[in-house]
Order: C-alpha cells, then sequence, then structure tokens
C-alpha cells in the first residue's frame, strides 16, 4: 500500500536516567541504574525503591494558573514535549495548528491529584477535594496539556492500554499522519507510578523486585516501578523535507494484536502476532532487525515468554539480534515505559550502539538471547523495533530505521 | 467583624489573582480582576473554609450573580449572620 512516510524529528524526555532526551540516552548508554529509595512518605509500603525523576527543571516553565489544574504526568509531558518541539525546530507560527495534534498515552490517570483527594478527605477531614481534581486525574489531562501549550489544533487525544500505552499513543499518532488528517503529531506516554495508592496495588500483586530490577538473569525477582514522561514530535517525511528538519529516523512499521486471554498471563500467540504485524507493515522479514528493545519487565513470566516469542518469530534470526531491557535501568514508567524505549531505539540506529540489559548476572536457559548484559554494545544497526506487551494482553510494537 | 471579612475575602482575591491587595475595593468588578469562572470557584470554597459557611452556588451560577468584590462581601456577610 502506498502510504505517507513518517518520521522522528524530536524527542524529549524526563526519568530517573535524565531531565532530556540526550540525558537519558547517556545514561543508558553508561548502563546507569536509575532505582533509589523512595522519596516520598512511604507510610506503610513494604516496597522502598522506584526509578524517580532527575533533572526536573527548577523553572518549568508552566504558568502558575496552568499548573494549579495539572496532574504531574501533564507536567512532565509538557516538559518533554517542549523539548521535543525545540529538537524539531518547531515554533509557534512556523507550523499549521490544524494541521498538528497530540497523543499521549497513559497507563493509569492523575495517580498525584487521586490520592492527595484521599488524603485530603479521609486524612485530613476536609470537606471538598481540590476544585481541579477532575481535570488533574483525567487520561487525557497530558494530552490536552501539550495541545495548549503548543497551539496544536488537529487531532488530540488520550490513550490507554497499561504498559502498551506509548506504543499504542504512536501507532494512533502515526495512523492520523498516514491517514492524511495531520502533518505533525506530538506522541508519547507519561506515568507517575511513584505515588502511594499505585504502589500499595502494585505491592498487592507481587510482582514488584525485592531491591533490583535484573530483566533475562536467572535471579530476577520482578520489576521495579519509575516514574516518567517522553514525548516524540512526528512528521510526514514530506512536511520534514519541506521545511528542511534535521531527521532522527524513521518509523517504518506499526504492529498490534491481543491475546484475548488472560488478563495478566501472556500468551506467546499474541504478542508475536503484534511482532509479525509490525514486520509486514514494514514489509521487511525478521533477519533485518538488529535490536530489538524487549518488554523485558523482569518478571519470571514476561521474559521468558518474550524469549519464546522472539524465537518464534525470528527463527534461526533470534540466535544473532541483539535484545535488550532498558527498563532495568529506567525502571518499569507503565505507560510511558514504551515512549521512553523509543528514546533508546532511535539512538541505536543513530548512533550503531546497542544500550545493554544491567544487573545480569546469570544466564536463564529459558532466556537463551544475546540480551546484551551489563555492557552497551557498538554494532551497525539499521532497524530496531520497541516491543510492548501489556496486561489486558494488548500489545503493540513499532519498527524504526536509520534515515 | 464585618470588616474583617471584606478584609479577608480581598486578601484572598489578591493572592488568588495575584493582585495588590490595595487595589481592590467593594466597588471593584471582577470582571476587570481577570478571574475567571474557576478562579472564582476556588475563591469561593476558601472564603467557606474561613467561616465555615457553605455557599449553595455552582460555578456557573457564581459567574451570574457576583459581578463586584461588594457582591461577595455581602453573601458572606448575610450567610455568617445567619449562622450566627
Amino acid at each position: 500500500m502506498n502510504q505517507r512516510r513518517v518520521v522522528i524529528t524530536g524527542m524529549g524526555g524526563i526519568c530517573a536516567l535524565g531531565g532530556n532526551s540526550d540525558d537519558i540516552w547517556t545514561s543508558m548508554k553508561e548502563g546507569r541504574d536509575g532505582c533509589r529509595p523512595l522519596e516520598m512518605e512511604t507510610r506503610d509500603l513494604k516496597v522502598t525503591t522506584g526509578c524517580g525523576i532527575v533533572g526536573y527543571p527548577e523553572d518549568d516553565g508552566i504558568d502558575k494558573r496552568q499548573s494549579l489544574t495539572m496532574s504531574g504526568i501533564s507536567r512532565i509531558s509538557v516538559i518533554a514535549a517542549r523539548q521535543a518541539m525545540k529538537q524539531a525546530g518547531l515554533e509557534a507560527g512556523e507550523f499549521n495548528p490544524q494541521r498538528s495534534g497530540a497523543v499521549v498515552g497513559v497507563g493509569i490517570f492523575g495517580t498525584d491529584a487521586v490520592d492527595q483527594s484521599y488524603v485530603d478527605i479521609f486524612l485530613e477531614k476536609k470537606k471538598r477535594a481540590h476544585i481541579f481534581t477532575v481535570p488533574r486525574v483525567m487520561p487525557s489531562g497530558p494530552s490536552g496539556h501539550v495541545s495548549i501549550a503548543m497551539g496544536l489544533q488537529g487531532p488530540v487525544f488520550g490513550v490507554t492500554s497499561a504498559c502498551a500505552s506509548g506504543n499504542h499513543a504512536f501507532i494512533s499518532a502515526i495512523d492520523q499522519i498516514r491517514l492524511g488528517r495531520a502533518d505533525v503529531m506530538l506522541a508519547g506516554g507519561a506515568e507517575l507510578a511513584l505515588v502511594y495508592g499505585p504502589l500499595k496495588a502494585w505491592e498487592s500483586l507481587r510482582v514488584l523486585a525485592r531491591s533490583v530490577c535484573r530483566p533475562f538473569s536467572a535471579d530476577r525477582d520482578g520489576l521495579v516501578l519509575g516514574d516518567g514522561a517522553a514525548i516524540a514530535v512526528l512528521e510526514s517525511y514530506e512536511h520534514a523535507k519541506a521545511r528542511g528538519a534535521n531527521i532522527l529516523a524513521e518509523i517504518i512499521g506499526v504492529g498490534m494484536s491481543g491475546d484475548a486471554s488472560d488478563i495478566v498471563n501472556p500468551t506467546v500467540e499474541g504478542p508475536a502476532a503484534a511482532v509479525r504485524n509490525c514486520l509486514a507493515d514494514a514489509g521487511i522479514s525478521a533477519d533485518q532487525v538488529d535490536y530489538i528493545n524487549a518488554h523485558g519487565t523482569a518478571t519470571q513470566t514476561n521474559d521468558q515468554t518474550e524469549t519464546r516469542v522472539i524465537r518464534e518469530v525470528f527463527g534461526s534470526a533470534a540466535d544473532t539480534v541483539s535484545v535488550s531491557s532498558t527498563k532495568s535501568m529506567h525502571g518499569h514508567c507503565l505507560g510511558a515505559s514504551s515512549a521512553i524505549e523509543l528514546i533508546a531505539c532511535v539512538n541505536a540506529v543513530r548512533e550503531g550502539v546497542i544500550p545493554p540489559t544491567i544487573n545480569y548476572t546469570t544466564p536463564d536457559p529459558l532466556c537463551d538471547l544475546d540480551v546484551t548484559p551489563n555492557v552497551a554494545r557498538e554494532k551497525k544497526v539499521d532497524i530496531a523495533i520497541s516491543n510492548a506487551f501489556a496486561f489486558g494482553g494488548t500489545n503493540a510494537v513499532i519498527a524504526v530505521r536509520k534515515i | 467583624m464585618s470588616k474583617d471579612i471584606e478584609a479577608s475575602i480581598i486578601a484572598l482575591i489578591a493572592s488568588s489573582g495575584e493582585i495588590e491587595a490595595g487595589a481592590i475595593t467593594r466597588d471593584t468588578e471582577l470582571a476587570e480582576l481577570e478571574i475567571d469562572s474557576l478562579v472564582l470557584t476556588e475563591i469561593v470554597m476558601d472564603i467557606e473554609d474561613q467561616h465555615d459557611i457553605e455557599i449553595d452556588l455552582n460555578t456557573a451560577e457564581a459567574w451570574e450573580s457576583l459581578k463586584t468584590v461588594g457582591d461577595i462581601v455581602d453573601m458572606v456577610k448575610k450567610l455568617v449572620a445567619d449562622k450566627n
């Protein structure tokens, strides 16, 4: 099918690895661990660590009145969006607002605002919640605020699919460009997981690591939650070319699927279908993929299943393809994870560096892939794919190519 | 007491709208202060907390029925008097 090509011209982000996409990428290459003791009132929580944000700007540039209506997920989305627009060289007046939009994926909602309401009402016995609780909490808040901050008047909405929200946001945004509804789309994900309520809920699920996130390592014992946001500027190739933009990479294919099986236990078939759909959409074969940014949560189940998925789709090419889970460094930022992971994929193809899976100690025969243990590796990377396989059996995969 | 109510309301409006308290009088129109309906509701909520009263207004109605600072002061004075 002859469809519009979609390229990436800017990236912004903020998470445990840094306050912008360059710092995040540098930290990934250095194999830095973003996991630290929680900096919050932990009350009765058993979990003590998380990947909290670093590098939050002293002046976030957000209007005080506007800020009152925002959850932290909206603030970090706007910060990341500004960086992405700056890198893309897009300023107000230089693009058509009606042909520009925003899609931001969120796995939960404005968790900080919900928690604050419960504290206000139940603990402090206040008569009412904060006046802006509703707009703070809504999962479409980040996309709305990004559109307000950047003046985007085309398609603007939020998407949600738990831990695949970021990739589903990219795919929804790409569709707007492919369908001719927009020329420029800001897309990504945002999450605040390090808040009492969500931490307490995740604790109950018993999938959190005791202290360290070790994807694919035999001694892995779960995920480490993180906060963060990442936003990319996506443009039609023609639009980017016409304005002489610096193109970072091209998104050559996307694939989605649903497991239709179990709400928390993944199948092999569902994720495998998403990867195959992505390769087919890109018009490439599995052996052309040089790097897989794995979903790699470091739960026993995910990493085993994901290994089987890669073996099934890649066949003998699974022995040579480079794989890594950058969640070992930035933590599992839920709806923001795959957005942050696009920073890894885009830079991997640009610089020819595979970011590592850190904290890896012991090979697991059930995860017998080249997971790039502990140290980044230089390698020519033309094509990278980013996996996101979420609770709900909602799978989304994206392929990027060097340009 | 009633002077206190006026002064405290003006102080609240001043801090919410980032305006000099001295520039606000009973006759000041809320529209001049560039206070929108949600900010007005926030101010009303703060007044409720300060005086332990309940003002039965939703956000849209507040904007319709309150035009000047004096309108808010009079409404609060009446509610405080009714309570006592």
